[in-house]
């Protein structure tokens, strides 16, 4: 299929500019931009390892933080007996030490949360994170409270030489293991184990019927999945020397559910294109906007709704889409809809900057940075309204056109016609 | 011995508030499939409105007003919601709720910023009903046990009289039989999901001036809702009853009793004057393990008996 | 033992009284059956007499109340579904039960790769199987879909995702086939294509199908069971079950 040939294109495009840019980011930017490019990688290990659970078994767990968690605190002591001449392993190889303990965490608690179906698997893996979390809170001796537990990385013992004072250093470090953690996560995919765990998504039953144990094969995928979280963990201790009971929290957790659906649980590399995307927001829109996680939630929301195979699905899918319908008339139906949803946009904005002027600014009375608006004045707040109002009635009119002509095609016996817009 | 049987009343109310809510994510689990992750926010918004209605009007017309608006929410949610997603699956519409959760959240704290509310008990409720020995049970305790009482009582009338509540019991037990009832089941799910959320708002406008009102409330009840409904069983009402009522005099209990931990388990550990990794242990009161007590339990009850304590299926 | 095997074929199944209740509900009040190895069994009835659910004892779904049940002389009630496939039963449904969002060729290796050997494996990937690999392109033109190797069989037509179900549950070499209405939805030119498959895969296996279609069953059965209300009025030739009046007044009698 030329289609299928072409998607392969795309994607292999794709992976080749963000590996790109990847590989030039210590030259490209500012030490901030090095952090931001690092915690990125780390996300889009984490998100990979997270999606071996969501995308590829179909098991919505609450709790990766546990495994994350555990690794970058096990880094962090093991670190410490570095410095302290007590464990004898170099620098390079805690983060494997990191993905060990994440993996004897996830052996252990997956023998618990693998017990009952799906949406039970959800509120057990919940109710693990918040036990985790609250266990870490209330031993400040090994977890080290408010403060949290802080290494200092250079120590004598490192493979390369290297000091891992600089952010650069440090940067090398996290991304060859990400990568080659990554690049195994992809390779899983294709192993027995990786396509059963698909068959077990999409029909559990009739692989026991088949001569398989479902919950084998969850309870390997789980230790997967806590393995390469754990050593993602490990790297997040190792870029920012610290961590405190919190990690563990469900904002964790949100965290990378929200970066892998974003990019798209459907497909292998979706979750690291979603955790790269939701990094830049993260740190750009933070910049810009008190409301930042309002839209972080919004979008996640409109991906949950309209869009589930998520960002690399929409990428991946636009040259079908262009196949099917010719070029002109795809990109009017984009634009027509992007007209369509613009005054809505623009009104949402509105509202929301001004709502969140009035409750977090120093002065709220005070002209807003956005535009020198008064987020007092009734004139403004009326126009926001009407954007929003706009847009809502011009979708819904055009729903009702839609749902019309598909009954007017369907009696006339013509359905395909009414479905082509 | 007042002491206990206060502590018992206590841990009995806070049961009876966490029921109000777990009967309506039952309620809705067992109808729609679908677990409200935003459960917890539903009753955070209940709370909000109230104290805004309280401080425009007065707590009696908040009382009435703030559930219905929340129902509306609620019947808006799944209207232009979790109908679009229904169609994706189950766990699409968990990520729905989960994402609801984190939206309403924002949203509150977008509006009302990040400290408590003033969210006070109505004057005129505020006075001891009656006193024993040195502990005294005050009016609004008493009000908060009708309204739970009356929910309760209005709830099991419903289920066991009404048209609609043969459906809700059939789909209890049949889920599937529903559809062949040739009934209006959209029409069914927004008023089961709207009256669920609802519930969960009566219980914010009841619940947020005597506990907390502040935007972390809506976390902290909606996991020890989840907690709740998967001990009792995944769509049982009766061992969401059952769950409510035991982990909230549990909970009661475990802070009214100073007992030191380490007496118990290992004699002498106390004096050991043991210092290192978990040295807490050696001082930790069970008062301190309150807030833990519930995962605890989920997780031995998960380890025993994986399908809870009334459970009989998972879907 | 080893003097009666001996004397009679060896038997693929037997089920001793085997009894099911659902509460209250008596479903199979108790059915004894055997069905040589090699035969082409089929069992008929009316609608709610308790197929399907003589078929989800059989293979794992639900365990018997009472009774036995041996799959090549080894007692197999009660064991959970996975372990009597491994044992040598496998079966298909009547309401297709594939995987949807995966490709016809992912499907079929899905069911090769547990008797091939290559179950659970994470440390190979699954082409590296290359005999997997051929199998599954061989079943593939066997059940006649080569055409829509890479398709996502959640798109396939409805007639193909019931070749699908057939040929995953013939995928693996069970020595012992239940079949549970394979052509329920089937045009008539269909369902003639599908009984000469039918024929094919019941070649050095023993098959128990459940059907509706008469055509069929009195063509591809050596043998056929008539189940009515959970017990079991007749078993025979396709020219006994023919003659046989209780039959003819239970079942046959009722639709001519």
């Amino acid at each position: 299929m030329p289609n299928a040939n072409l998607r392969t294109l795309i994607a292999a495009l794709l992976l080749l500019v963000i590996a790109g840019l990847f590989l030039a980011a210590p030259w490209l930017g500012s030490r901030a931009t090095i952090l931001m490019v690092t915690q990125a990688v780390i996300l889009a290990c984490f998100a990979m390892a997270y999606n071996v659970l969501l995308g590829q078994t179909g098991l919505l767990s609450f709790g990766p933080a546990v495994y994350f968690g555990i690794g970058a605190f096990s880094a962090l002591y093991a670190v410490n007996g570095i410095s302290s001449g007590q464990l004898p392993l170099p620098l390079e190889l805690v983060p494997l030490l990191a993905g060990g303990a994440g993996l004897v965490a996830a052996l252990v608690f997956g023998l618990i949360s693998l017990r009952s179906g799906q949406i039970a698997f959800a509120m057990i893996t919940m109710g693990l994170a918040e036990l985790t979390h609250v266990f870490a809170m209330v031993f400040p001796s090994v977890f080290g409270g408010e403060r949290g537990v802080s290494i200092d990385r250079m120590v004598e013992n490192t493979l390369t030489g290297w000091g891992y004072g600089r952010p650069d250093e440090i940067y090398w470090l996290v991304l060859f293991w990400a990568v080659l953690s990554i690049a195994t996560l992809a390779w899983l995919t294709r192993t027995p184990l990786g396509r059963l765990a698909n068959a077990v998504r999409d029909n559990e039953q009739r692989v026991a019927f088949l001569g398989y144990s479902p919950a084998r094969i969850r309870y390997l995928q789980f230790a997967l999945s806590g393995l390469f979280s754990g050593l993602a963990g490990g790297l997040f201790a190792l870029t920012y020397e610290i961590a405190n009971a919190d990690i563990f929290g469900l904002q964790t957790s949100a965290g990378v559910l929200i970066a892998a659906y974003v990019g798209g649980i459907g497909s292998v590399f979706g979750p690291a294109l979603g955790a790269i995307v939701v990094t830049l927001l993260e740190f750009r829109l933070a910049r810009a906007t008190e409301a930042w996680l309002l839209y972080y939630g919004l979008i996640f929301m409109g991906i949950v709704m309209f869009a589930p195979q998520g960002l690399w699905g929409l990428l991946t899918g636009v040259p079908t889409a262009i196949g099917r319908e010719g070029f002109a008339v795809w990109l009017t139906q984009r634009l027509k809809g992007l007209a369509l949803l613009l005054p809505g946009f623009v009104g949402g904005v509105l509202i929301v900057e001004m709502s969140s002027h009035r409750a977090n600014a120093y002065d709220p009375h005070l002209p807003m940075h956005l535009l020198g608006l008064d987020a007092f004045s009734p004139l403004n707040w009326v126009l926001a309204l009407g954007l929003v109002a706009v847009s809502a009635a011009l979708l819904l009119a055009r729903r009702r056109q839609a749902g019309r002509r598909r009954r007017d095609g369907l009696t006339a016996g013509a359905a395909l016609a009414g479905g082509a817009e | 011995m007042e002491y206990l049987a206060f502590a018992l009343v206590n841990g009995l109310l806070y049961g009876m508030l966490l029921f109000m809510l777990a009967s309506g994510l039952t309620l809705i689990f067992s109808m729609m499939g679908v677990l409200n992750f935003a459960h917890g926010s539903f009753y955070m918004l209940g709370a909000y409105f109230a104290y805004q209605i309280g401080a425009m009007g007065s707590f009696w017309v908040a009382l009435f007003v703030a559930p219905v608006l929340v129902g509306v929410i609620g019947m808006a949610v799944e209207r232009y919601g979790l109908r679009v997603v229904h169609k994706h699956g189950h766990v699409a519409e968990l990520l729905f709720t989960f994402g609801l959760a984190y939206l309403i959240e924002e949203v509150v704290l977008m509006v009302w910023g990040r400290q408590p509310m003033p969210y006070r008990v109505p004057e005129a409720l505020n006075f001891p009903l009656f006193t024993l020995g040195e502990v005294s049970f005050s009016a609004y305790r008493g009000f908060m046990f009708l309204i739970a009482l009356a929910i309760f009582v209005v709830l099991i009338v419903i289920l066991r009289k009404t048209r609609l509540g043969m459906l809700v019991q059939a789909a209890l037990s049949h889920p599937d039989v529903l559809w062949s009832l040739g009934h209006d089941v959209p029409r069914l799910f927004m008023l089961v999901f709207g009256g669920g959320v609802a519930l969960a708002g009566l219980a914010g406008v009841i619940g947020g001036n005597f506990l907390i009102t502040e935007p972390g409330m809506a976390h902290h009840v909606g996991t020890i809702l989840f907690v709740i409904v998967v001990i009792g069983g995944l769509g049982s009402l009766a061992g969401a009853f059952i769950a409510s009522v035991g982990i909230g005099i549990l909970q009661t209990l475990m802070v009214a009793y100073d007992l030191r931990l380490a007496d118990v388990l290992v004699p002498g550990l106390a004096e050991s004057g043991y210092r290192g990794p978990f040295q807490e242990i050696t001082t930790m009161t069970l008062a301190n393990l309150g807030p833990v007590m519930p995962y605890l339990l989920l997780v031995v009850l998960m380890a025993l008996r994986p399908r809870g304590l009334l459970g009989k299926r998972d879907h | 033992m080893m003097a009666r095997a001996d004397r009679r074929p060896p038997l693929a199944l037997e089920l001793r009284e085997v009894s099911k209740s659902f509460g209250a509900a008596r479903i199979i009040p108790g059915v004894s059956l055997t069905v040589p190895a090699g035969e082409f069994h089929a069992v008929i009835g009316p609608n709610g007499a308790g197929k399907s659910t003589l078929f989800n004892l059989i293979s794992g779904r639900f365990a018997p109340s009472s009774g036995q049940i041996l799959l090549g002389g080894q007692p197999i009630e009660g064991r959970s579904p996975s372990v009597i496939n491994r044992m040598g039963l496998s079966r298909s449904f009547q309401i297709t039960n594939i995987f949807k969002n995966i490709s016809v060729f992912e499907n079929i290796r899905c069911a090769l790769l547990g008797p091939m050997g290559a179950a659970y494996s994470f440390w190979r990937r699954a082409s590296a199987w290359r005999e997997i690999t051929r199998e599954t392109e061989r079943l593939i033109e066997e059940i006649g879909l080569t055409a829509r190797r890479d398709t996502i069989a959640g798109s396939l037509s409805y007639a193909e995702q019931r070749l699908l179900e057939v040929g995953m549950t013939i995928a693996g070499d069970a020595s012992v086939l239940l079949l549970d209405e394979p052509m329920a939805g089937m045009n008539h030119n269909e369902i003639d294509q599908f009984s000469d498959f039918l024929r094919r895969i019941g070649e050095g296996r023993t098959v128990m199908m459940v059907e509706h279609d008469m055509n069929v069953v009195f063509t591809l059965a050596d043998r056929i069971s008539v189940l009515v209300y959970g017990e079991l009025i007749a078993t025979g030739t396709p020219a006994e079950i023919r003659q046989d009046q209780r039959v003819r007044d239970a079942y046959l009698g009722a639709e001519a």
